[in-house]
């Protein structure tokens, strides 16, 4: 049984949770959940399955973005 | 002053930039100290791959265990702390090469450290690639002229061939390997210089001799220095090899010069003993002989098939007290196709190069020559030997028959022939002129002290008399009859023009 972690930036109501464990165990198997609250990440999801990240957030899409432009400008 | 911001398409950046979902292996540092993360997590990394260790910096996993991962930091990572999230990034460590690399300084990871704009994308070459097989190789049988006489004449070096520079500090093994890549500026052949842990200023000093002399016009440098970390140290010679396969993958002969191999198996066994691998002769970890042979592996000369490059390798060795027996000395002796020897006694007896030509050897040999240079130097190395032998034992008596003397007096001026400044290479024809003198005794009325004159005067008087005996030697690549005939006459009218250089009759 692999340890899923949720992270969110506000507490997902108890039917968008519902769908979203119901889709991890399906593909993933049987899970144990644990869900963080974390505004930082600004918006969206992070999936944590094991050492497996899925990552869904702004802020790192926002950080992948700002990246970019630091690259363009040094180049 | 107004300062004008930096300008960029943010139309194309955008239509570009990847900003879905992003997929990783997460980890967690547990411990960080003197640039090795172990982490935990990370289950489905794989050896040699790049983590991203957040704030732009990277690591490199060097060690995979059931529970933890260890990892090498590739630079000073000071924002990593335990609990710190850190990420694959599906990359195995590799490095992007292109034509305009050429000219530049970069590190091991291929960013640029001269101040000027990125290496502009090319193709990334992979740091670890397995060396070229039986089948797309051919033998060593082209010179690479390294420009000096005591090198060219009797230890041959081929293109493909790995041949080391082995010495104590401050014999001049650096200058053999600067004054070669020097001498590369006509023969059609890309350098690569590598240092490793030395010093910024003598890198700096490197680089300034390069440039004046019009030398980086031909020749990338990388560079880990002593105040980089080990890890940099460790993969910097892998980054020049990679280059060198770059071109090589293009069919270009490529010489790659290794300064030096002491320092980055230090780099390695620091590396090692801090994962905490058991460590076995003089601490260094059990593999340090495969971190140079896969190396020195790398270095290889193809067949036509594969495109025809080359790839020469000179790896530097530094040793201590003249001890060619130490650990990493054997093992780089072992696995290169010869050895020059310099020696601090030589050295400050004024010969320099500094080569010990007794202990000197090129396992490819008289191969790597070309035919004139074959005509001439054919019997000068035993000629040297029986020398040396001689002259230990002269020592003890100063009643020597005739024969034994003109032998002695002989060997004196050979030997005073091969001394050469290391930044004065000379072309093959040159040299084959020079040592055809010394060699059929046309030096043997002259004074010891007027050699090195009379060799400068005597270069100058064949271009502006007679360049035709050059030009006859590179054409043919022996010497003909004529050739032969005309610089013995050439030779008999250059010394009658100077007796002030004879000896009292």
């Amino acid at each position: 049984m692999s340890k899923v972690t949720i992270t969110t930036a506000v507490k997902l109501t108890a039917e968008q949770l519902k769908k979203l464990t119901t889709t991890i165990e399906k593909k993933y198997g049987k899970s144990a959940f644990e869900t963080i609250i974390d505004p930082s990440i600004l918006g969206g999801v992070i999936v944590t399955i094991g050492s497996h990240q899925i990552d869904n957030s702004y802020r790192t899409r926002i950080a992948t973005v700002k990246q970019q432009i630091v690259t363009a400008i040094i180049e | 002053m107004k300062k004008t911001a930096p300008s960029f398409n943010i139309t194309h950046l955008m239509s570009t930039v990847p900003v879905g979902i992003s997929e990783t292996e997460v980890g967690n540092v547990i411990t960080f100290g003197d640039g090795i993360i172990q982490s935990q997590g990370l289950d489905n990394i794989r050896m040699g791959e790049l983590v991203d260790l957040g704030e732009g910096e990277l690591g490199l996993t060097l060690n995979l265990e059931k529970n933890k991962v260890g990892i090498v930091a590739l630079g000073r990572a000071a924002h990593l702390k335990p609990g710190s999230v850190i990420k694959s990034t599906g990359r195995i460590l590799s490095i992007n090469v292109a034509d305009d690399i050429i000219g530049r300084v970069v590190d091991p990871t291929g960013k640029v450290l001269d101040g000027r704009t990125p290496i502009s994308s090319g193709k990334m070459m992979l740091l670890e690639r397995i060396a070229p097989g039986v089948m797309s190789r051919q033998s060593v049988s082209v010179p690479l002229q390294t420009g000096i006489k005591a090198i060219d004449a009797m230890i041959p070096i081929g293109r493909g061939q790995r041949e080391l520079i082995i010495g104590d500090r401050s014999t001049g093994k650096s200058a053999i390997a600067i004054g070669t890549i020097l001498h590369q500026g006509d023969q059609n052949v890309i350098c690569i210089y590598v240092g490793i842990g030395q010093k910024q200023s003598t890198l700096a000093q490197t680089k300034q001799i390069l440039e004046e002399r019009g030398a980086m016009s031909y020749t990338a440098i990388v560079t880990a220095s002593a105040s980089d970390p080990a890890s940099l140290q460790f993969l910097a010679p892998y980054a020049g090899v990679a280059i060198a396969e770059y071109f090589l993958d293009k069919g270009r002969d490529v010489l790659i010069v290794y300064d030096d191999l002491t320092k980055h198996a230090q780099a390695y066994r620091e590396i090692s003993l801090l994962l905490r691998r058991p460590s076995g002769r003089e601490a260094y970890p059990g593999d340090v002989f495969y971190l140079h042979s896969r190396l020195l592996e790398r270095a290889a000369r193809l067949n036509k098939n594969y495109g025809g490059g080359s790839i020469t390798a000179l790896p530097i060795i530094e040793t201590q007290g003249n001890d060619v027996s130490a650990f990493v000395p054997t093992n780089v002796i072992s696995i290169t196709d010869g050895q020059i020897y310099l020696e601090t006694d030589l050295f400050n007896s004024g010969m320099r190069p500094a080569i010990n030509v007794g202990l000197s050897v090129s396992r490819v040999g008289s191969a790597a020559q070309i035919k004139a240079m074959k005509q001439v130097a054919g019997t000068m190395k035993l000629d040297l030997a029986q020398f040396r032998e001689l002259q230990a034992f002269a020592q003890f008596s100063s009643d020597l028959d005739e024969k034994t003397k003109a032998q002695l007096d002989r060997g004196v001026r050979v030997n005073a022939i091969l001394k050469q400044g290391w930044d004065t290479p000379l072309n093959v024809e040159e040299q084959v002129v020079v040592i055809f003198a010394a060699v059929n005794g046309y030096l043997d009325p002259i004074q010891e002290k007027f050699i090195t004159a009379w060799e400068k005067e005597y270069l100058v008087y064949l271009h502006d008399q007679l360049p035709e005996i050059l030009a006859s030697i590179q054409k043919e690549q022996k010497m003909t009859d004529d050739t032969i005939a005309a610089l013995k006459s050439a030779i008999d009218s250059f010394n009658r023009r100077h007796a002030e250089w004879m000896l009292e009759a």
